[in-house]
């Protein structure tokens, strides 16, 4: 392979890098948004999703020349395989922060309730995974996503009594079904990113050691 | 980088211009010399034509060709040359009866069963003797073949039709086998492999896939053998007998028998110019220049056929299909062995008749009995014994001059002249006189060869003027030594005047080494890749650059090689010498190129013939001259391995 | 250094014999850019290439109609030095022809054919053309050694730093990675990339993920005829002619 080749791939990989941690930073914004009620800072994340959507065109362009032109091999192809997931996981993680911004414009005018802390809990756990799989990506290292299976459970244990708990508020307090509606979303949104995160994190176990696991 | 800026914006004008005058002025150099040597090749042939002619004329084609008498002094001169193309024709038969089962036992010997130690000694021997002059196999002849005939065969005299086939097969083996064993190396791998891989023994994998794969090359070589055998002069002079008769019966071996070579060997001396004896003279020549473009052609047009058949593309609809080529082949074959079975019956006596008879008959009903592997090592001890035959002949002759030529050799031997008609006295003069010669020819012929053949291998383009001036090139390059003589005697000596003189000498030598350094400059020049020149070209150098920088110096080791062979064959050469340059007997070295020179081989022929009692010295010259020869030869055979080996790495 | 052309052919036919070899070619090749033929074998790409530096002239029965032009001069024009033409546009070839000599005198033909005889001029070209050819580092201490010593994929470097001694603008490339093996491939690939800073490059491959990777501009050949020329990025991702899509795809060739 030519050096061509071989700086053209570290670039990437160092784009793809920067795109995820653009996207965590997505979603990290929009619930800090949606906890202080900050609209100035959910229209600022609204804006990035088409900065995250021309990533993914380049990047993914980028890739697809790299494997038409000069037919990688072993690593180097798996390194590539990874790119393209990854770029898919960190658009949707994206996709979800932008949602979760929209939603803050039409909560300003619903009652309040206490306790959005579950979901910054929730919000801290996930953009922590998908930190680690950041760092694993670029250290070649498997050992920030050697828990993921348990953290995942831990995230998707919080989901259900998130939901268990905003259902059984909803039956008593009617006047926030709107507001609890979205808070729903938001935790389902949240637990998604997560998903997308040991996603990641598959990917990045395959290209490291060449073998398929998955995270259930 | 101001230089290299200086470098790159090119010549000026003017030094474009003077350059391209010099490349055209190399380029008429060159043109020259290709142009005097295709000149000199037509004249020789115009001039032996134009001398030749009035026999023609004046006695008939046909008396000439079929006339059963050759009497030129006699009070009713004769002009029957059917005598000696009979003659040629039997001792070359004989010749090729002998040499042709001796040289392919040997060439298998050597490319295929002998161990590699014995292979490297034993290639570049075989090669080295292909340089003994003839006259030393003739003297060899002449002083053992024939008295071992007389005594044997109890006749008069050994000087028979026998003993000249059996001298020329000899002569012609060197040659068939270095090229036969060449052709049988070359015989790709994979060939041999995939035989003995399905379980063919090694004698099978030879006799039916190696052997009939090298065919094309081996045929090349029967058909060199041949043309050696028709063109030699001195040995078969020396044996023959020399009577222009036919044997009766025709296959009477112990007949004296008289060449065409022969003839123009013993009766040019005493021609007078202008005779009609003398015009029947060159129309002889003609005829050997004939019979050597017959076999020219069919040596060109029998390896077509075997290349063509090899590679089974059929061009145009074949003459023979395949039903009348089968019995065509059936009736050669049965023809041929009739023949020869005829031929060895009645040469043999009674008792080995029998023993033939029998083991023929043996042979039929076991044949398919004998299990491959018992074939396989009587095939093998008749090819080691065929190896052991030539290397006993080889050693036999060697030895003979050896031994009893050491004697004769001593300090004042090398650097006296002779005295008592050359039976005391040394061979200074004679030493001396033959490097003169060869220096002489080699100043002329190298440089006007060398010149024709890059002019025709750089400037021009491969077509029909360039085919036709190669068929010249080789017409000459197989032409009989005699003819060139006969050629030097009749236009140097006596139409130019210079008389017996050491120019004429080295003039007629000269254009008969000349085809020879053509050709192998010629071949030189084609092995450097085409890619080569290509290179140096698209780096801007010219042509004469390109020739000089790149093409001739690879090129070189085989022109050098070309030319010391050239050397060697000049040094051993008797007939072109005979009546050109050379006298018998002078106490002093010649003074001008005019004067005419002693010379080795002539002294050891005249020696041999006509000086009785003059034994050691007689040894003495051959060995002299042997190891002369050999020393070129040798010299030819290192430098060539050498370069070979440096290319290789 | 915009994109001027350097190089132009304009109707250009050329006849082996009876056959059309090229027919009626018009390109114009950029200067300091890499531009690249490709096509099916047969259709023409090493004869156009050749036809740049007058080396069909070697050949039998060639005839040639049209134009080419070398900056502003017709190269056809009778009185053309061609030495000189061929000394600016340099040719490395397919098998690489390292002659039978040192790798030094390999280096040094070239300038010592144009003229150069001083020593320490010819040592700074040699080396210079050797570094720029990325092989100085592999041969600097055996530079006596015979130039057929080295690997193929060293051969084609010293052919192409030969070619760079005599300081052409030009460079013409005629295959120069089929007798290569990958790791060859891909230092003279590296080192196409650094060229084009200095020189213009016309490659000829059949390979057509190299001419996509190497190249500014690309032009299809088939036939004898230059079916496409343009950007490379143009040619592979959404050529306009039905042909070269299918050459590129693989439908046939």
């Amino acid at each position: 392979m030519t050096e061509k080749f071989h700086a053209e791939l570290n670039s990437l990989k160092d784009e793809t890098i920067g795109m995820a941690q653009f996207a965590r930073e997505m979603l990290d914004d929009s619930v800090k948004a949606l906890v202080a009620q900050d609209c100035v800072l959910a229209q600022s994340v609204v804006a990035k999703k088409k900065r995250i959507r021309d990533q993914t065109i380049n990047l993914e362009e980028r890739a697809y020349m790299l494997i038409a032109l000069n037919q990688p091999m072993a690593k180097d192809m798996r390194v590539i395989a990874c790119i393209l997931k990854m770029i898919t996981a960190a658009e949707r993680i994206g996709r979800y922060g932008k949602d979760i911004a929209n939603m803050i414009e039409r909560l300003k005018d619903e009652p309040d309730f206490a306790e959005p802390l579950p979901v910054l809990h929730m919000a801290e756990l996930v953009t922590a995974m998908i930190d680690d799989a950041i760092t694993a990506f670029k250290r070649e290292n498997l050992d920030p996503i050697r828990e993921f299976s348990t953290r995942d459970d831990t995230v998707d244990t919080l989901w259900h009594s998130i939901f268990r708990e905003t259902l059984t508020f909803m039956m008593e307090n009617p006047t926030t079904i709107t507001r609890s509606t979205y808070f729903i979303m938001v935790a389902r949104y949240l637990e998604r990113s997560g998903d997308h995160a040991c996603k990641m994190a598959e990917n990045i176990y395959y290209m490291i050691t060449g073998e398929r696991m998955e995270i259930k | 980088m101001n230089f290299l800026q200086r470098f790159t914006t090119g010549t000026s004008g003017n030094t474009a211009r003077s350059s391209l005058l010099k490349e055209k002025s190399i380029k008429t150099v060159f043109f020259c010399t290709a142009f005097f040597a295709i000149v000199v090749i037509i004249f020789i042939l115009f001039f032996l034509f134009l001398d030749g002619y009035p026999v023609f004329e004046q006695v008939g084609i046909a008396n000439f060709l079929f006339g059963t008498s050759w009497t030129p002094t006699a009070v009713v001169p004769a002009y029957g040359i059917f005598p000696l193309i009979v003659g040629t024709l039997l001792v070359t038969l004989g010749a090729m009866v002998i040499a042709v089962p001796l040289s392919l036992g040997c060439a298998i010997y050597v490319s295929e069963l002998a161990s590699p130690r014995v292979k490297k000694i034993l290639k570049p021997a075989i090669e080295l003797l292909a340089g003994i002059p003839s006259v030393v196999y003739g003297f060899f002849g002449l002083i053992v073949l024939t008295n071992f005939i007389r005594i044997s065969c109890d006749i008069p005299t050994g000087e028979t039709w026998l003993a000249a086939s059996i001298l020329l097969g000899v002569m012609a083996l060197p040659t068939i086998i270095s090229v036969s064993e060449d052709a049988i190396s070359s015989v790709p791998r994979e060939f041999k492999e995939g035989s003995l891989a399905i379980g063919a023994t090694r004698w099978q994998t030879i006799s039916k896939v190696i052997v009939p794969a090298a065919l094309s090359g081996i045929a090349a070589a029967i058909i060199l053998g041949i043309g050696r055998a028709v063109g030699e002069t001195m040995a078969v002079m020396m044996v023959a007998g020399n009577a222009a008769i036919i044997p009766n019966p025709i296959w009477n071996v112990l007949s004296p028998i008289r060449t065409l070579t022969g003839t123009l060997g013993i009766e040019m001396g005493e021609v007078s110019v202008g005779s009609l004896h003398y015009n029947a003279l060159f129309g002889v020549a003609i005829v050997l220049l004939v019979i050597t473009l017959i076999i020219n052609l069919s040596a060109v047009a029998i390896l077509r056929h075997l290349r063509e058949r090899g590679t089974t593309r059929q061009k145009r609809t074949p003459l023979l299909t395949p039903e009348r080529k089968e019995s065509l082949k059936r009736f050669a074959e049965v023809s041929g062995i009739s023949v020869l079975m005829i031929f060895i019956l009645v040469a043999t006596p009674w008792w080995g008749v029998i023993v033939f008879l029998l083991a023929g008959v043996v042979w039929y009903y076991i044949r398919e009995q004998i299990s491959q592997k018992l074939i396989e090592k009587l095939a093998f001890a008749l090819i080691i014994s065929a190896a052991v035959i030539v290397i006993a002949i080889l050693v036999i002759i060697l030895q003979d001059i050896v031994i009893n030529g050491l004697p004769a050799i001593s300090w004042e031997f090398l650097t006296q002249p002779p005295r008592d008609l050359g039976r005391a006295g040394g061979i200074f003069p004679a030493i001396v006189g033959t490097l003169y010669l060869v220096i002489g020819a080699i100043m002329i012929a190298l440089p006007i060869g060398v010149g024709a053949a890059i002019y025709l291998v750089e400037y021009t383009r491969e077509g029909r003027i360039t085919r036709l001036i190669r068929t010249g090139v080789d017409l000459l390059n197989g032409t009989p030594s005699i003819v060139f003589g006969l050629f030097g005697f009749a236009f140097i000596v006596l139409f130019l005047g210079t008389g017996v003189s050491l120019i004429a000498g080295q003039i007629t030598l000269a254009l008969m080494v000349l085809p020879t350094i053509i050709r192998t400059t010629e071949e030189s020049l084609k092995n450097v890749p085409q890619a080569l020149r290509e290179g140096s070209l698209a780096l801007g150098a010219t042509k004469w650059q390109t020739i000089r920088m790149v093409v001739l110096p690879p090129a070189v080791p085989g022109i050098v090689t070309g030319a010391i062979l050239s050397i060697g064959r000049a040094a051993g050469e008797t007939a072109p010498i005979m009546f050109t340059a050379v006298i018998f007997s002078s106490r002093f070295l010649p003074d001008s190129v005019f004067q005419p020179v002693m010379a080795l081989p002539y002294h050891l022929f005249i020696l041999a013939t006509n000086i009785p009692g003059s034994s050691t010295n007689k040894y003495g010259t051959a060995l002299v001259l042997l190891i002369l020869v050999i020393g070129f030869y040798s010299v030819a055979i290192v430098v060539r391995n050498h370069f070979q080996n440096k290319i290789r790495v | 250094m915009s994109d001027t052309p350097i190089i132009s052919a304009h109707n250009l036919n050329l006849w082996y014999n009876d056959t059309h070899a090229l027919q009626s070619i018009s390109i114009a090749i950029r200067e300091k850019r890499v531009t690249a033929l490709i096509g099916p074998s047969g259709c023409g790409k090493s004869t156009l290439l050749r036809c740049f530096n007058r080396l069909n002239d070697l050949i039998d029965h060639v005839k040639i109609t049209g134009e080419i032009t070398f900056g502003d001069v017709n190269i056809h024009a009778p009185g053309t030095d061609v030495v000189h033409l061929r000394k600016r546009i340099g040719m490395v070839f397919q098998k690489p022809n390292p002659f039978p000599k040192s790798i030094y005198d390999n280096i040094a033909y070239g300038p010592r054919v144009h003229g150069v005889k001083e020593k320490k001029d010819l040592d700074r070209i040699v080396e210079k053309s050797l570094r720029d050819a990325a092989l100085w580092e592999e041969v600097r201490d055996r530079l006596a050694d015979s130039a057929l010593g080295l690997s193929g994929g060293q051969q084609q470097r010293l052919c192409i730093a030969r070619t760079l001694a005599v300081g052409p603008e030009v460079i013409l490339m005629d295959e120069p990675c089929s007798a290569l093996d990958p790791i060859a491939t891909a230092k003279i690939e590296n080192l196409i990339e650094i060229l084009k800073k200095n020189y213009t490059v016309i490659i000829v491959t059949h390979n057509m993920q190299q001419a996509a990777r190497v190249s500014d501009y690309t032009g299809f050949m088939y036939l004898g005829k230059l079916v496409e020329f343009g950007e490379t990025r143009q040619i592979f991702e959404h050529p306009s002619e039905t042909l070269t899509e299918n050459y590129i795809t693989g439908r046939f060739g």
